[in-house]
């Protein structure tokens, strides 16, 4: 037998089902008071969930508009629920749910721009960490078997078939001040990669491009190796002037 | 209390404070300069960001103000309880800010859906019934002790209404009260609007008789708000898209003649006005408070809120 307690977390869960469901947004036709009310739950729901894409894929927002981004989100909302009260935490599927859609087919550079925009979110909103200076001390131990670089918790390496940044870039601008042909130039068909350093300076998101040894570099110390087995895989690699750059642009924590 | 201290420290006490809702596109101006204002409230979940700049803006609102935490994600009606990682932030967010107020809203949010926990993203209505009020008793009971201090409850705008009700709002309310010890926020717009969509009889009538049944000493705060107006028959949507609607101050007046001076909030969150327009709403309210503590003849800060701590 259900206990009270139960009976009113199915009621509510009830009230909940029928606010998320798809089908009664678009067929309760019904014009009594509980319909109508239930349409303003909807439609808050729908509006708030928009808002929140908007402002975390703002050049998603741009380039597809508002309509196709309620369409998304609507579709989003089934796929990833909202969960944590907290909205900026939601929205992060939307790169791969734009992937199973039409928009991709016709324009396949907007899952990689989505993915983008979520890692930028993700890195303002990141907690920065300051270098431990005193740690830099340990690169002048014999022994570098055990010395390993730490980076920062913000820090991301990225891989993008698309010129992600520069098309993000573009579009912080008016859209009347876009330039449409450097704009087609960058949505063309990708011929190379475009490698992306992502991180937190200054308690505000930054891009850097990066060179191929860079982004292998900047894997390997992610993935835990120490000095000693990065300075025997990267023989001909600038030590001292990365070092100089990671400090100047807070991608690193310290040694450890 | 640390609420009581910081708001004697602009000389004035929490029950004669008026107050506006700080929303982004205001930020720079609050920021820029003295206002006339007393306190500013945020939503405590556009803060739960512990890293990038977020935090560093808001160290910058409270140098200038005090800071009222309003949460509008808590669900303190929810029947599966608080989320932990949700009361989690905003612990910590309290500990930063060291707010004068904490509040959140008579409602429920936390749910599941298809099997999966959800948050509802809105303020999804309650059922005023003992059930329901043993629930709302135990959650709001948990978050006082989670977060050390007093919450003011909210009540409610709705677009529907329950047949599984056996009590009334306010008898729901006070009730809580007298269970948790939390503090009542009074939202006038609130009343209106369900007035207006529920209600047969005149709204303010309806919202004053409202008004009425609350129990002595328990409100802590007043919210202030208007609403896009829409054709007879349809539902009115709280929408904070407007200026405090004339019905709105009108109410305002009568209860601030029933509970004395009480701390007052202008709440615009939508088609935000300039930052002039809505410290000029502050005025009006300020106005509306000084005029009824001298036609009561008692000192603004001898009633209210600050009885009930």
């Amino acid at each position: 037998m259900q206990s009270e307690l139960d009976i009113l977390c199915r009621r509510q869960e009830a009230l909940i089902a029928l606010i998320f469901s798809e089908q009664s947004m678009l067929e309760n036709k019904e014009e009594d008071q509980m319909s109508k009310g239930l349409k303003i739950y909807q439609n808050n729901l729908l509006m708030t969930a928009v808002r929140a894409l908007s402002l975390k894929y703002p050049v998603i927002d741009k380039m597809i508009g508002r309509e196709a981004l309620s369409g998304l989100t609507r579709k989003l909302l089934h796929i990833e629920l909202p969960a944590s009260g907290d909205w900026a935490d939601w929205g992060e599927q939307l790169s791969s749910l734009i992937m199973t859609t039409e928009l991709y087919d016709q324009h396949p550079y907007l899952a990689e721009i989505a993915s983008f925009e979520w890692c930028l979110h993700e890195t303002a909103r990141g907690v920065g960490t300051e270098l431990n200076v005193n740690a830099l001390a340990r690169l002048s131990e014999q022994n570098l078997k055990s010395v390993f670089i730490q980076l920062s918790k913000t820090l991301k390496v990225l891989s993008f078939h698309y010129p992600v940044d520069e098309i993000w870039m573009l579009h912080q601008l008016d859209e009347s001040q876009i330039d449409t042909n450097e704009l087609a130039v960058l949505l063309k068909e990708p011929i190379e990669l475009h490698r992306i350093v992502m991180y937190q300076r200054e308690a505000v998101p930054c891009v850097e491009r990066l060179t191929e040894q860079e982004q292998a570099w900047l894997i390997d110390v992610l993935a835990g190796l120490s000095l000693d087995q990065l300075l025997e895989k990267y023989v001909t690699f600038d030590l001292s002037g990365w070092l100089s750059v990671a400090i100047e642009e807070q991608w690193l924590e310290g040694l450890r | 209390m640390s609420c009581l201290n910081t708001a004697h420290t602009r000389g004035e006490t929490l029950s004669s404070m008026v107050g506006v809702g700080l929303r982004h596109p205001h930020y720079k101006e609050a920021l820029l300069g003295s206002s006339s204002i007393d306190f500013v409230e945020v939503h405590a979940e556009n803060f739960f960001a512990e890293g990038g700049i977020v935090p560093a803006i808001l160290d910058d609102i409270a140098q200038q103000y005090p800071i009222s935490l309003h949460s509008t994600s808590m669900g303190l009606g929810s029947a599966v309880g608080i989320n932990r990682d949700y009361l989690q932030r905003l612990k910590r967010l309290s500990q930063k800010v060291t707010p004068i107020l904490i509040s959140d809203h008579a409602c429920f949010t936390w749910s599941n859906l298809n099997g999966n926990a959800v948050h509802a993203g809105d303020l999804l209505p309650l059922e005023f019934s003992q059930q329901n009020l043993q629930v709302m008793t135990e959650n709001v009971d948990k978050v006082q002790q989670v977060l050390g201090r007093k919450i003011l409850v909210e009540n409610l705008s709705s677009y529907v209404e329950f047949r599984f009700s056996n009590m009334s709002e306010t008898e729901f309310l006070t009730e809580l009260v007298n269970r948790t010890g939390c503090g009542l926020l009074v939202d006038l717009n609130n009343l209106i609007v369900n007035a207006h969509n529920f209600s047969d009889e005149s709204s303010l009538q309806t919202a004053s008789q409202w008004l009425q049944q609350l129990p002595t000493g328990a409100v802590g705060e007043i919210h202030l708000a208007g609403y896009t107006p829409v054709a007879e028959n349809e539902l009115i949507i709280d929408d904070h898209s407007q200026p405090v609607s004339d019905e709105c101050w009108s109410l305002y007046r009568t209860a601030l003649k029933q509970l004395g001076a009480v701390t007052t909030l202008i709440e615009w969150d939508n088609n935000l006005p300039s930052w002039p327009v809505l410290l000029d709403q502050a005025t009006k309210a300020r106005s509306i408070m000084s005029e009824i503590a001298i036609m009561k003849n008692v000192p603004m800060s001898e009633e209210g809120f600050l009885n009930a701590i």
